[in-house]
C-alpha cells in the first residue's frame, strides 16, 4: 500500500511501519531542527539522534492525540520535537554541571498559583484548559508546557509582554476558578 | 518539571499541542538537511521497537496468569525469595523450576549440559543447560552477584540472543527463582524458528546488561535439537476453525517429551486491527484429551501479530501428556485480564506502559474454621471443594477438588488471605498428584499461624468467556 500525505496518520493508528518512515522521512529535517534549537551546541550529536528518535516513538505511540479536525501534523510534530528536547534537556542537564544556569531559564514564578492548580483530576484538568479563550489557551500552553520566555511569546504573537503577562493571569485565574470547587469537593 | 505540577500525562499534552502553532521559523535554521543514511538509522532503531512492541503478548500473559492465579509467576519470586530454598542447583534448572509450577516433562533428559560462565563487574553468568527442537530453545542458567540484583524474573536474556549469527523476532516466557541473595536460578523459553539445514546450531549470547548492572558477558555455545526432534511425534491435521474474529488453521499438532504444543495460524476478520486482541482475541484454548481430561496449560496464546497485513502465527504449549490421545477437544475462551496492563520492552530495554481492556471478577471467599469440606463457588464455571488444609514442616498444604467445566484451569484459582487482607505466598503451584484423579489438587502455601483467622477465596470467572459453542475436536491420526 502506497503512504501518502492522506493516509500516513490513519495507517499509523493502525500501525503500519511504514506510515512512521514515511514520518520520518518527511518530518526529520524539521524534528532535528527544533532539537537542536534547544538542545544546542553543548549537547552532543548522539543525543540529539537519540531525542528526534524519541519524538518519532512518541508521535507512533500517541497517534490518537492528534485532532484531525483542528490540528495541523507539522505544528504538531514541532511542538511534540520541543517538548521531548526539553524533557531530554532537563534530563541530561541533571548530570551535567558545565553548564550555565541562566542558559536554563525553566522555573519561574507560577509556585504559588502551581500548588492551586496541582490537583488529582487530570481529567477534569484538561476539560478545564480546554474551555480557555483560544489565544490564551495557546499563550498557556507554550509557557507552562513548552517553557517559552515571554518576550518570545510576546514577539510571535505581535503583542507587548504585558499583555502576554496579563493573559497569563487571566488563565491561571480561570483554572483556579474552574478547579477550586472542584478541589473542594475532593477535600 | 513544571507541567508535572498540572498532573497531566504526557498523552494529555500532546492532545492539547493540536492548539498551538509553532512555525518552522521560530527555530535556527540548520546548515545542511539529514543525510539519508541517518533517516535509514533512525528508521531501523523504530523498526526494532516496533517489533519489540509485538512482544507485548507475552507480557499480557503474566497478567492473565495473574488474573487467573491472582500472582503472576513474575511477581512471585520477586515477593518471596524464601520459597526457593529448596531448589537444588545439583538437579537440571529447567526441570527444577517446571517442576514447581506442575509443568511435568522430562526436561533432564533431554538437557545438553553447557555450564560455561562468565564474570564482569562481580556479576557471574553461566548458562547450565540448554534444549531445543524446531521451534523452541530453553536454557538454563544461573546468575551469581556480589550485590543482590533485583526482579531479574524480568530481564530475560533473549534479546541479547543469536541463533547462527542472526537476530530473530521470537516470543516466550521465562521464570526463575533466588536461591539466596546473590542467586538467581533461571530458566527461558525462546520460541522461535530453529534453523532447518542441521541439527546443530550455534548460539551466541552478547549480554551487557544483568538486572541493570552494565557489564560484559559473552558466550557462545551449540545446542543440539536432534534427540527431542527425534522422540516427538507430529501431526498435520490441518483444521480450519471459525472464530468470531478470526480464520485460523491448526497447523501442527506436536507432541514431544518435554510439552505439547499446537501451532496455528490465521487472519484477522476485522479490518480495522490494532492488536493481537482484536485479531485472535480467543486465544485461551482450553484442551482436554480423549478422555476428557483437561491438558495442564504452560503458555497460550503467544505468537507473532502483524496487524498489517492482519495475519498471525499463535501456539498453544500444554504440558507433556501420557501418552498420545486419538483426539484433543478444545474449548476457545477469551479472557479478560481483572489486573491491567504492562510494560513492553523494546531492544534497548525501553519500557513503554500497555495498557488494555481489564474486568474485575468477583471474588468469592470463605473463613478457614476447620471444618471441612468447605465448597466455594466459581459462577457458571463450576466449584472448588476444599477437603483439607494442614499446616506441618514449616509449609501449608490445600488439598481439594474441582468440579466443572474446565478442572484444571478453575484449580488454578485457589488463595489465601490473612485477617489484613494480605495474601500468603504460594510455596508450591497447583498440582495434580494422581493422574487416576485428574480433577483433584494441591496447592502449598508459607505455613499458616493457627492463632489468626484466615480467608480462602477464587474468583466467579465473570472475566472469561468460555466459549462451549465454539469447541472443536482435532484428531490425530497419521
Amino acid at each position: 500500500m502506497n503512504i501518502d500525505e492522506n493516509n500516513f496518520i490513519e495507517q499509523i493508528k493502525r500501525k503500519n511501519a511504514k506510515a512512521l518512515e514515511f514520518v520520518v522521512d518527511n518530518y526529520s529535517n524539521l524534528v532535528f531542527k527544533v532539537v537542536r534549537t534547544v538542545l544546542n551546541s553543548s549537547f552532543d550529536c548522539k543525543y540529539v539522534e537519540e531525542c528526534v528518535n524519541d519524538v518519532f516513538w512518541s508521535v507512533w505511540n500517541n497517534i490518537e492525540g492528534f485532532d484531525y479536525e483542528k490540528g495541523n501534523f507539522k505544528y504538531w510534530i514541532t511542538a511534540i520535537a520541543k517538548y521531548k528536547a526539553i524533557d531530554y534537556k532537563r534530563k541530561h542537564f541533571k548530570q551535567r554541571t558545565d553548564e550555565c544556569i541562566d542558559d536554563y531559564n525553566l522555573q519561574d514564578e507560577l509556585n504559588v498559583e502551581n500548588t492551586i492548580i496541582s490537583m488529582e483530576n487530570r481529567k477534569e484538568l484538561l476539560i478545564a484548559i480546554n474551555g480557555m479563550k483560544l489565544e490564551d489557551k495557546e499563550i498557556f500552553i507554550r509557557r507552562y508546557f513548552l517553557y517559552e520566555g515571554i518576550e518570545n511569546i510576546a514577539k510571535t504573537f505581535g503583542v507587548d509582554r504585558n499583555l502576554v503577562d496579563k493573559r497569563l493571569s487571566r488563565g491561571r485565574k480561570f483554572l483556579k476558578e474552574k478547579l477550586i470547587p472542584l478541589k473542594g469537593e475532593i477535600l | 518539571m513544571i507541567n508535572k505540577d498540572f498532573n497531566l500525562e504526557e498523552k494529555d499534552v500532546y492532545k492539547l499541542f493540536n492548539d498551538i502553532k509553532l512555525e518552522e521559523s521560530e527555530f535556527d535554521e540548520m546548515k545542511e538537511e539529514i543525510s539519508s543514511i541517518q533517516k535509514e538509522r533512525i528508521k531501523k532503531s523504530l523498526n526494532k521497537k516496533i517489533k519489540g512492541q509485538k512482544n507485548f503478548k507475552i507480557l499480557r500473559y503474566g497478567s492473565i496468569a495473574a488474573a487467573i492465579g491472582l500472582v503472576s509467576i513474575i511477581g512471585i519470586g520477586t515477593a518471596s525469595p524464601a520459597f526457593a530454598q529448596n531448589i537444588p542447583i545439583l538437579s537440571s534448572i529447567t526441570q527444577t523450576l517446571n517442576d514447581k509450577f506442575g509443568f511435568y516433562g522430562d526436561y533432564a533428559e533431554y538437557s545438553q549440559i553447557i555450564n560455561k560462565g562468565v564474570t564482569d563487574n562481580g556479576v557471574t553468568l553461566t548458562i547450565n543447560e540448554v534444549l531445543a527442537d524446531d521451534s523452541k530453545l530453553i536454557i538454563g542458567y544461573t546468575i551469581k552477584s556480589d550485590k543482590k540484583i533485583e526482579d531479574l524474573q524480568v530481564a530475560g536474556l533473549s534479546r541479547f540472543l543469536k541463533i547462527n549469527g542472526k537476530m530473530y523476532g521470537s516470543n516466550g516466557s521465562s521464570t526463575g527463582d533466588y536461591v539466596d541473595d546473590y542467586t538467581y536460578v533461571g530458566t527461558e523459553e525462546i520460541h522461535t524458528k530453529i534453523p532447518q539445514s542441521s541439527q546443530t546450531f550455534k548460539i551466541d549470547l552478547d549480554v551487557y546488561d544483568i538486572g541493570g548492572v552494565q557489564g560484559k558477558w559473552n558466550i557462545a555455545f551449540s545446542a543440539s535439537k536432534d534427540e527431542l526432534v527425534k522422540k516427538s511425534e507430529i501431526f498435520k491435521p490441518n483444521i480450519k476453525i471459525d472464530l468470531p474474529d478470526s480464520n485460523a488453521t491448526i497447523d501442527k499438532v506436536v507432541f514431544s517429551p518435554i510439552d505439547t504444543s499446537i501451532f496455528i495460524s490465521g487472519n484477522g476478520k476485522n479490518a480495522n486491527t490494532k492488536g493481537p486482541n482484536d485479531m485472535f482475541g480467543y486465544d485461551y484454548w482450553i484442551a482436554f484429551d480423549d478422555k476428557g481430561v483437561e491438558l495442564i496449560p504452560k503458555g497460550l496464546g503467544g505468537g507473532t501479530f502483524d496487524t498489517n497485513k492482519n495475519i498471525f502465527s499463535s501456539e498453544m504449549e500444554y504440558v507433556k501428556t501420557k501418552g498420545i490421545p486419538k483426539y484433543l477437544t478444545i474449548v476457545p475462551c477469551k479472557i479478560i485480564p481483572s489486573a491491567g496492563g504492562g510494560v513492553s520492552t523494546d531492544k534497548d530495554g525501553k519500557e513503554t506502559p500497555i495498557t488494555i481492556e481489564t474486568r474485575k471478577s468477583k471474588e468469592i471467599s470463605k473463613v478457614i474454621d476447620g471444618v471441612y469440606p468447605i465448597e466455594l463457588s466459581q459462577g457458571n464455571m463450576g466449584k472448588l471443594i476444599i477437603k483439607e488444609i494442614k499446616t506441618e514442616n514449616n509449609r501449608t498444604t490445600v488439598k481439594y477438588a474441582t468440579e466443572g467445566k474446565a478442572p484444571y484451569f478453575q484449580a488454578q484459582d485457589v488463595l489465601i488471605k490473612d485477617d489484613q487482607g494480605k495474601n500468603i505466598i504460594i510455596k508450591d503451584y497447583v498440582k495434580r498428584n494422581d493422574s487416576e484423579k485428574p480433577n483433584e489438587f494441591t496447592k502449598v502455601f508459607e505455613a499458616l499461624d493457627p492463632n489468626r483467622k484466615y480467608t480462602i477465596y477464587t474468583n466467579d470467572f465473570s472475566n472469561v468467556e468460555f466459549r462451549e459453542d465454539l469447541k472443536f475436536r482435532i484428531n490425530l491420526n497419521k
